[in-house]
């Protein structure tokens, strides 16, 4: 997996150079998370001053408690039209309440519209992060699938060739589809108006060809006046993909003459996460994925380690607000460096609220009793210095000479990964034979 | 039966924090004098070829 990480550190150097350019990046930061801080104080005032804006507005104003209603909100707008297919943007809300899943239960087609979650919908796979859906496909993969999927030629791995086909056959699915789902990233309380960023403008193509469009939004995306969204925007492209903007900012106002629009605002475990002091701050969230970008856990082990819709450190402490026992050990997926929340653009102090969701999980009884012996013999280990080191030695020579065990295709966590090569000494060793005046 | 518009609503009423100010967004200045000239200057600088009309 080194071409993962290297590929994802990339993305976080690249943040950074757009990040330095800016001398307020830092006030940006805390500007954001002032308003982000003040919004959550206010939640149900600007929920409802949206509501009463974007009705006057000339839009449907839905509400769901939870993914289900979510879902079957969607799905009766598609009724009430007689509609059996949507085109769909990224929108990791729809994810996280298992949209697709739902609709194709039903007999609806769903065209997943942003080129990665295409690749990752062909391949019948969940998005493995929430801004690079397919980024753990490589271009030779992709050209495969497209092969079998598309009928592209054999063997092409072009990324602008390939890009050219699935914008060739996205076209169809645009021309022909009544009703086009997309996410939001931003509503504005002020103005009644919503904003979606992509960087393919898959959403706009969809939502001004189709005579509905539904947006579904978290409670959260809510931010109080328009002039708010010169701080998210320039933070939001930065933070995500070092980009200065993102190609489309698009701002839904009203629907077009005839077009039907459909606003769904979504709880889903937020307002409980709201009452929790420790971890409301997570709510702040505006997906850009940098926590994933810099997460040295995340760059080795790919989204799908996490086995929720959004993986990283943020998802790691949103996702046992949904349901502790399920997600139980995702806050111990991290090492607690701190990176994640260094590159916050909205300074979530994300590796302490993972640190704190253990000990919520350990006083709650979430942690298994094989990981309890596991953490009660590494602090034995760690607190015994000759244990410590004779543990090191016996790793080192088992990695050296049986390795086999590791490499057992019982061993799942082995099968997409390489086991790293077993260094001849600890770093004690390598420190006292080059040290200073050795 | 209550609606999820309220229950939602209730909830949050509920857990909201403790009132907090919304600070005045202060417009940050470009640190340069002149924006049309950096544009100029970033666009060429990019490869792309300016043509200017005369407004009059």
């Amino acid at each position: 997996m080194d071409w993962h990480d290297e590929t994802l550190w990339c993305i976080r150097k690249k943040r950074d150079r757009a990040a330095g350019q800016l001398p307020e990046w830092e006030e940006l930061r805390e500007t954001a998370s002032q308003i982000k801080n003040s919004v959550l104080s206010h939640l149900s005032e600007y929920l409802t001053e949206f509501e009463k804006n974007a009705k006057n507005n000339g839009m449907f104003i839905h509400w769901a408690a939870g993914a289900d209603e979510h879902n079957a909100v969607v799905y009766s707008v598609l009724q009430k039209h007689k509609f059996t297919s949507i085109v769909k943007s990224k929108s990791m809300l729809t994810e996280e309440c298992h949209l697709n899943k739902y609709l194709y239960e039903r007999g609806i087609e769903v065209i997943d519209t942003d080129l990665g979650e295409r690749i990752v919908q062909l391949a019948k796979e969940p998005p493995s992060h929430i801004v690079l859906p397919c980024i753990h496909w490589k271009k030779e993969e992709i050209g495969n699938l497209f092969h079998e999927h598309l009928g592209t030629p054999v063997g092409i791995a072009d990324p602008q060739f390939l890009t050219k086909a699935a914008r060739q056959d996205l076209r169809g699915k645009f021309l022909t589809s009544g009703i086009a789902v997309t996410g939001v990233n931003f509503a504005v309380a002020e103005t009644g108006e919503f904003v979606v960023c992509t960087n393919e403008g898959n959403a706009d193509m969809g939502a001004h060809l189709a005579d509905v469009h539904i947006a579904t939004m978290g409670i959260e995306k809510i931010i109080p006046e328009r002039k708010h969204l010169a701080v998210f925007l320039r933070l939001l492209a930065r933070s995500a993909t070092g980009q200065p903007i993102t190609t489309y900012s698009s701002h839904f106002r009203r629907p077009r003459t005839n077009q039907e629009l459909h606003v769904i605002i979504v709880d889903n475990g937020r307002s409980a996460q709201l009452g929790r002091a420790d971890f409301r701050s997570s709510l702040k969230c505006i997906r850009c994925a940098a926590c994933f970008n810099t997460c040295p856990v995340y760059r080795r082990s790919g989204g799908h380690s996490y086995h929720t819709a959004i993986a990283g450190p943020i998802g790691s402490i949103l996702a046992p607000n949904l349901d502790m026992k399920q997600y139980a050990d995702l806050p111990f997926a991290s090492t607690l460096c701190g990176s994640c929340s260094n590159v916050c653009p909205v300074k979530i102090d994300i590796h302490n609220q993972l640190y704190k969701w253990r000990q919520v999980l350990g006083r709650e009884g979430h942690i298994n009793s094989v990981k309890k012996v596991a953490l009660k013999l590494m602090a034995f280990t760690l607190n015994h210095y000759r244990f410590y080191k004779l543990a090191g030695q016996a790793g080192r020579w088992m990695m050296r000479n049986m390795s086999f065990l590791m490499k057992s295709k019982m061993n799942p966590w082995y099968k997409q990964r390489d086991l790293p090569k077993s260094p001849k000494q600890s770093f004690t060793q390598w420190y006292t034979s080059n040290k200073r005046g050795k | 039966m209550i609606s999820s518009r309220e229950k939602i609503l209730k909830t949050i009423k509920n857990n909201q924090p403790e009132f907090i100010k919304l600070e005045h967004v202060k417009n940050f200045v470009p640190p340069f004098n002149d924006v049309v000239e950096k544009f100029k200057e970033v666009f060429t600088g990019i490869g792309g070829c300016l043509y200017e009309v005369s407004s009059k």
